[in-house]
């Protein structure tokens, strides 16, 4: 790495500004993730990643430790909000394109019965939990390939969205 | 956010298995939500491991009854019947079945079912978090329809593939380590036999992967369209009706040689008189024909399966689903894997509590849930 750019990046993790963003960043990929049902690397972010973030942050944003901890509780329980939402509206835009598409008789191949509710990888029986990450991580794979005909379609017909009030008139 | 129909729920305190009340705290509630009946189970959180505190098989069926319907004809004047209640009174009633081959058809009738199931939990204002077996052949939209459904009438979520809860409530913890007791997922082959289709999985200690279960569309819907394909063909002036081959089939179904089965003989009503008919023959080609399904996908899967463990597997052959109250289904089967070669195989029928495992086998799911695993429901 070059002097300047090592120094630049020096001053900038030492930046309370700057770790806080990422304290953030780290926290958004934490819940998504947590959502997707990817615990392996939730646990390497927990570990990893924000405890030496929340330190160093801490210890440079010059707040007494109660107000520090009172904004990083207020900062997860935002997080957390919004990803629940943020899923929520994705399964429902994809059961909704899903729908729509099952209705056309011209749709460009989705497949009857996408999403076949399964696991892809072996999980012991004794583990609850593990197979309930499982299947949450495969219900967001195939929300991915459940849509991935509209996507390679080169233009969505016309007439999907036809009676929706907003509409895009010809 | 609670819907007004939740608001006007009974408060009654809900009862502990040990006959103390709760009225704060989480409720859990494992649904086996069936296309012809519902097995509901619930216990609150915090409870002994084993404890259910309510347990109820409902037949999924929702009865309106006509706007011009005279008064005390129905229980309390009901607009809407349940269950039981509402095929007392189908005479009188409209008859819907929401879901049909395991997956919800009818929204609007679904929801007013589950509202039904939650206030028998008599659960007040609580939080109730369900964890709902959903057909191992169920589609994104399937599971999005069941998510619409129960939105506003439970506070939170998670499906499940039905043969994960199957096997997980037929598994007998408690057990473990009695050397006489033979571990169901040890080394097992569950066939779940639906209204809808057949799934026919493996679960050698760990929940079954998409490669380790095949999954039909035939099952229980499609015995009945024989059944009563046949028999119009017999007798075409018989008037006979999907519900009432359900009825006969449930009543005579079988799969044993037919000169060692029991005729059966369904009473129908044409113009007006009681007629007898012989559909020996018809409900007879029908479990024949999901014997024959079942056969070659458990012969397939049995392929799949690893040579060494092969032989164990076949010990440990597990029929459930409503399909498994055919009688004579378990032994037919057996003798099928026989003639074709398999050596020594041993088909056991869950029988009529089959119900019961996957309903019990959710309550546990929930129960083992972690705060992250539960799907938010918009109310």
């Amino acid at each position: 790495m070059p002097a300047t750019t090592e120094t630049s990046a020096r001053v900038q993790s030492s930046n309370p500004r700057f770790l806080w963003n990422e304290i953030v960043r780290w926290t958004f990929e934490l819940c998504i993730l947590r959502k997707e049902g990817r615990e392996g690397k939730v646990a390497v972010i927990l570990e990893e990643r924000l405890p030496a973030l929340i330190r160093a942050w801490s210890s440079r944003s010059g707040l007494p430790a109660a107000k520090c901890q009172e904004r990083l509780c207020s900062l997860f329980g935002r997080v957390q909000e919004s990803v629940e939402v943020g899923f929520m509206q994705q399964r429902m835009i994809v059961g909704e394109i899903c729908a729509r598409f099952a209705q056309l008789p011209s749709a460009p191949g989705l497949p009857a019965g996408s999403g076949a509710f399964g696991l892809r990888r072996e999980i012991p029986i004794d583990d609850v939990s593990a197979m309930l990450d499982a299947l949450g991580e495969a219900e967001f794979e195939t929300m991915g390939e459940a849509i991935l005909p509209v996507r390679r379609a080169t233009m969505l017909p016309r007439e999907l969205f036809a009676e929706e009030p907003a509409a895009l008139s010809a | 956010m609670k819907t007004a129909l939740n608001k006007s729920a009974n408060k009654t305190a809900f009862a502990n298995g040990d006959g103390r009340t709760a009225e704060t705290g989480t409720m859990y509630v494992g649904l086996d939500w069936g296309t012809n009946t519902s097995c509901l189970m619930a216990a609150p959180q915090g409870s002994a491991e084993t404890s259910v505190a309510l347990k109820q098989q409902i037949p999924t069926v929702v009865g309106y009854a006509a706007d011009n319907m005279l008064e005390r004809v129905l229980p309390g004047d009901a607009k809407v019947l349940f269950g039981q209640e509402a095929l007392a009174h189908k005479l009188y009633l409209t008859i819907v079945r929401p879901l049909s081959g395991g997956v919800i058809r009818d929204l609007a009738g679904a929801r007013l079912f589950a509202q039904h199931l939650r206030d028998q939990l008599k659960a007040g204002d609580r939080e109730v978090r369900a964890v709902i077996g959903m057909p191992a052949s169920s589609d994104l939209a399937a599971r999005e329809n069941a998510r619409k459904a129960v939105q506003g009438v439970f506070d939170k979520v998670i499906f499940v593939p039905e043969p994960f809860l199957a096997a997980l409530g037929y598994r007998d913890e408690a057990r473990l380590n009695d050397g006489k007791y033979q571990d169901p997922v040890a080394n097992s082959l569950y066939i779940d036999i639906g209204a809808g289709s057949t799934d026919v999985c493996l679960v050698q200690g760990h929940y079954p992967t998409v490669d380790d279960q095949l999954s039909e569309p035939f099952a229980g819907d499609a015995i009945d369209q024989i059944i009563l394909d046949g028999v119009l063909a017999a007798y075409p002036d018989c008037g006979l009706t999907a519900s009432r081959v359900r009825d006969i089939k449930e009543q005579h179904s079988f799969v044993l040689a037919k000169d060692g089965a029991t005729p059966a003989i369904a009473t129908v009503m044409i113009g007006g008189k009681q007629r007898k008919l012989d559909v020996t023959d018809q409900v007879g080609a029908g479990c024949e024909a999901l014997l024959q399904k079942v056969f070659e996908l458990t012969r397939d899967l049995i392929a799949r399966a690893d040579a060494d463990s092969a032989s164990e597997l076949l010990q440990n052959i597990i029929v459930t689903g409503g399909g498994s109250l055919i009688k004579g289904f378990g032994v037919a089967l057996q003798a099928k894997l026989l003639e074709e070669g398999f050596e020594n195989p041993r088909v056991r029928v869950l029988g009529e509590n089959y119900k019961d495992y996957v309903a019990r086998g959710a309550l546990k799911a929930a129960r083992q849930a972690k705060d992250r695993h539960w799907q938010n429901l918009i109310g």
